[in-house]
């Protein structure tokens, strides 16, 4: 189940609770080793906590990081140039100056707000930015460690810090950078671009007044950008790739919204700008379809897919999709994953998902003979196919059949499980036959009857308890020892 | 609802393509017989087997003429099955080659 | 001078910006072409070590120059990525990618 690996003699020693402090506020290096040992750590309780630590990254216990410094290239073309306005410095009237200091701290705010994510880091890393980049620069680029803004031209384009998505676009690169780390080419540097526009638009609409739903949204990235003089809205559209520009000068958006469009080029890095109309397009129908602010279910999905492990720096387009998929239903729900499903089908990319496997807190409500009164017992059900708690075993999970055996007794479970509730037969295939029942905690409307395990009674395993019990087990029983 | 009587059951370790199969009759005191034989239990839709010579638990539901569901050994091998009353046309099994038998045994020469 | 100019990358990739500039200053009205002369070797290109630059880890959204000059018996090809701190050579960048424009907009 998890491979021996070398680990740091002090580790062995801590508990626990330290080791999740260490691996939540530690250096790089500690937490690797502390995450390393809760792995190892075979209580139910670690294997939860790890399992949450290793999912997304945690931000740091200490307050937000929240530290810009915008400099001026004065029309030359060196990097940083001289510090113009730093944190908590008020407005200096540079239209370009303030615009990339607002646009920082509304990305700032969005990743900490929503995601809980301590800048592009998540250990706060300083927000740097240079404006007024060379002369006539009609391009903004993020050079791996700030964001570089241009001018503009004047003729086609405007001043590159007008656009709030395209600063969230590009410190999103820096997202990226820290986590996936997606390679700048072809599909996996066309799910960078996209990643970067689905961020940039939710900066956009989280910071717009009143903030905006997926439906009020208009999607489009680096709005504001073209000067009059050019035949178009933005630079792209994720509602409707293809549409954002036709003109003469420019030539027309190029972007696919299919991945029977997708375009094969040695251009722009395999195509990256054009075909990551194709998941910014299933973005889109997701949060459209799932309604309300684009960040709470499809961002949420988005981002906790950016973070997953799993998701490697070669990543297709298929690979992204699978896990979004999956993200969905751990996340949310069948719902919620179905309609991923169909945003990605929707672009000609068809994921199968399989049913979320049972997860997390339940109650077990067990009737022996079975009569009209229901014992329960509280189980947690963890990734490995264990379940502890109230009682220890082993799950299985097949589509929509449970089967479950339990380590303190002969009882065997079967059934079908749907969202929050599943229901089935036990037997010990012996003398005992009996109907059972799972709710899901924190389910509302349902009614509870006695506590199992007590004297006179069969637990959920298939033991039998004596009416009167031993002076061992009454002395187990008043110290809370499992009997 | 009863299930006593013939049936044919199929069963897949891995939940792959194959199925290979089994007759096993189904006797109202709760026992089956067959090439394996075992116990089995019914609540309103759910049935249960257990099987005398090896680790394998079945569980799933009961409609009719056809049943399905899963078992496992809870040590390592899981899959899926299902059952079809004996005399039920319209379902054509292919003949597989079992490598680990119902009950979940491996199997030295394929059955 | 005979100049082939091409630029890949940026924020927002272009159809119209994105095919090769082809300059022969001798074609253009004196005026422009002695405006490119000057750039070029202002850039002091002739000099410049053929090389191609490698873009930083991490990097999105540069743009990649690619700058060809045939001068009399002089050849010489440059490529350069975002930042291109060589405020002459920026500047000879920024015109060749003007001049892309214009002549798309006759």
């Amino acid at each position: 189940m998890h491979p021996h690996q070398h680990r740091h003699s002090i580790f062995c020693i801590l508990p626990p609770h330290m080791l999740e402090e260490i691996a939540r506020s530690g250096g790089p290096e500690h937490r690797e080793w502390a995450l390393q040992t809760l792995a190892v750590d075979s209580t139910m309780r670690s294997e939860r906590v790890t399992e949450q630590l290793l999912r997304v990254p945690t931000a740091s216990l200490a307050t937000p990081h929240k530290e810009r410094f915008i400099y001026t290239a004065n029309h030359a073309s060196t990097l940083p140039g001289a510090l113009v306005r730093s944190e908590a410095q008020a407005a200096t009237g540079d239209a370009a100056t303030d615009e990339a200091y607002d646009g920082f701290g509304a990305t700032f705010d969005l990743y900490w707000s929503i995601f809980q994510r301590n800048s592009i880091d998540n250990a706060g890393l300083n927000l740097i930015g240079t404006v007024h980049y060379g002369q006539n620069y009609d391009n903004a680029f993020w050079n791996g460690s700030q964001m570089v803004f241009g001018d503009g031209d004047g003729t086609y384009f405007n001043r590159f810090t007008a656009s709030i998505d395209v600063i969230g676009h590009e410190l999103t690169h820096g997202v990226t950078g820290h986590q996936a780390n997606l390679v700048y080419h072809d599909q996996p540097g066309a799910l960078n671009e996209s990643v970067s526009d689905v961020f940039g638009s939710l900066v956009k609409q989280y910071a717009h007044a009143p903030q905006q739903t997926a439906a009020q949204a208009d999607w489009l990235i680096g709005e504001g950008l073209f000067t009059t003089a050019v035949n178009g809205v933005a630079l792209r559209s994720m509602k409707a790739p293809g549409t954002a520009y036709d003109d003469k000068v420019l030539g027309k958006d190029p972007q696919p919204a299919h991945m029977s469009h997708y375009v094969t080029t040695t251009s722009d890095n395999g195509g990256v700008h054009i075909n990551s109309g194709i998941p910014n397009h299933a973005f889109y129908l997701l949060a459209v379809a799932l309604g309300g602010h684009a960040w709470e279910k499809a961002g949420l999905i988005w981002y906790t897919t950016l973070c997953d492990p799993r998701l490697s720096s070669n990543a297709q387009f298929q690979d992204f999709a699978n896990l979004t998929v999956d993200n969905a239903g751990r996340l949310f729900g069948a719902a919620e994953q179905q309609a991923t499903i169909d945003a990605w089908q929707q672009v000609g990319i068809t994921v199968t998902a399989t049913q979320p496997k049972i997860s997390g807190n339940w109650v077990l409500h067990y009737s022996w003979g079975p009569t009209q009164t229901y014992s329960q017992v509280g189980l947690s059900f963890n990734s490995n196919g264990t379940f502890a708690g109230g009682a220890t075993g082993k799950w299985q999970q097949q589509d929509g059949t449970v089967l479950l055996s339990f380590d303190g007794g002969p009882a065997k479970y079967a059934g079908t499980v749907d969202g929050n509730i599943g229901s089935g037969a036990m037997s010990t295939f012996g003398a005992l036959d009996g109907c059972w029942y799972l709710s899901k905690q924190g389910m509302v409307g349902l009614t509870l009857s006695s506590a199992g395990g007590a004297p006179g009674t069969i637990d959920a395993a298939g033991t039998e308890h004596p009416e009167h019990p031993a002076a061992n087990d009454r002395v187990a029983e008043l110290v809370g020892a499992p009997s | 609802m009863s299930a006593t009587g013939a049936w044919n059951l199929h069963y897949s370790w891995g939940s792959t393509a194959s199925y290979a199969q089994i007759g096993i009759t189904l006797n109202a005191d709760g026992t089956f017989t067959g090439p394996g034989a075992g116990k089995w239990r019914l609540r309103d839709g759910t049935l249960q087997l257990s099987f005398d010579g090896g680790p394998a638990k079945y569980g799933g539901t009961i409609d009719g003429n056809v049943a399905s569901g899963a078992m496992s050994t809870f040590g390592g091998l899981n899959g899926s099955w299902y059952l079809v009353r004996q005399g039920t046309v319209g379902i054509e099994p292919e003949a597989v080659e079992a490598t680990v038998d119902a009950a979940g045994n491996e199997l030295l020469v394929p059955a | 001078m005979r100049i082939r100019f091409q630029s890949d990358g940026g924020v927002g990739y272009f159809p119209g910006l994105d095919g090769p500039v082809i300059v022969d200053t001798a074609h253009l009205p004196p005026e422009e072409g002695a405006r490119l002369e000057r750039l070029v070797g202002a850039a002091d290109f002739f000099s410049r070590p053929e090389a191609a630059d490698v873009p930083a880890p991490g990097a999105a959204d540069l743009r990649r120059s690619t700058i060809a000059i045939e001068d009399g018996g002089r050849s010489r090809t440059l490529e350069v990525i975002d930042p291109v701190e060589d405020s002459a050579l920026h500047a000879l960048i920024d015109a060749l990618r003007e001049a892309g424009k214009a002549a798309r907009n006759h």
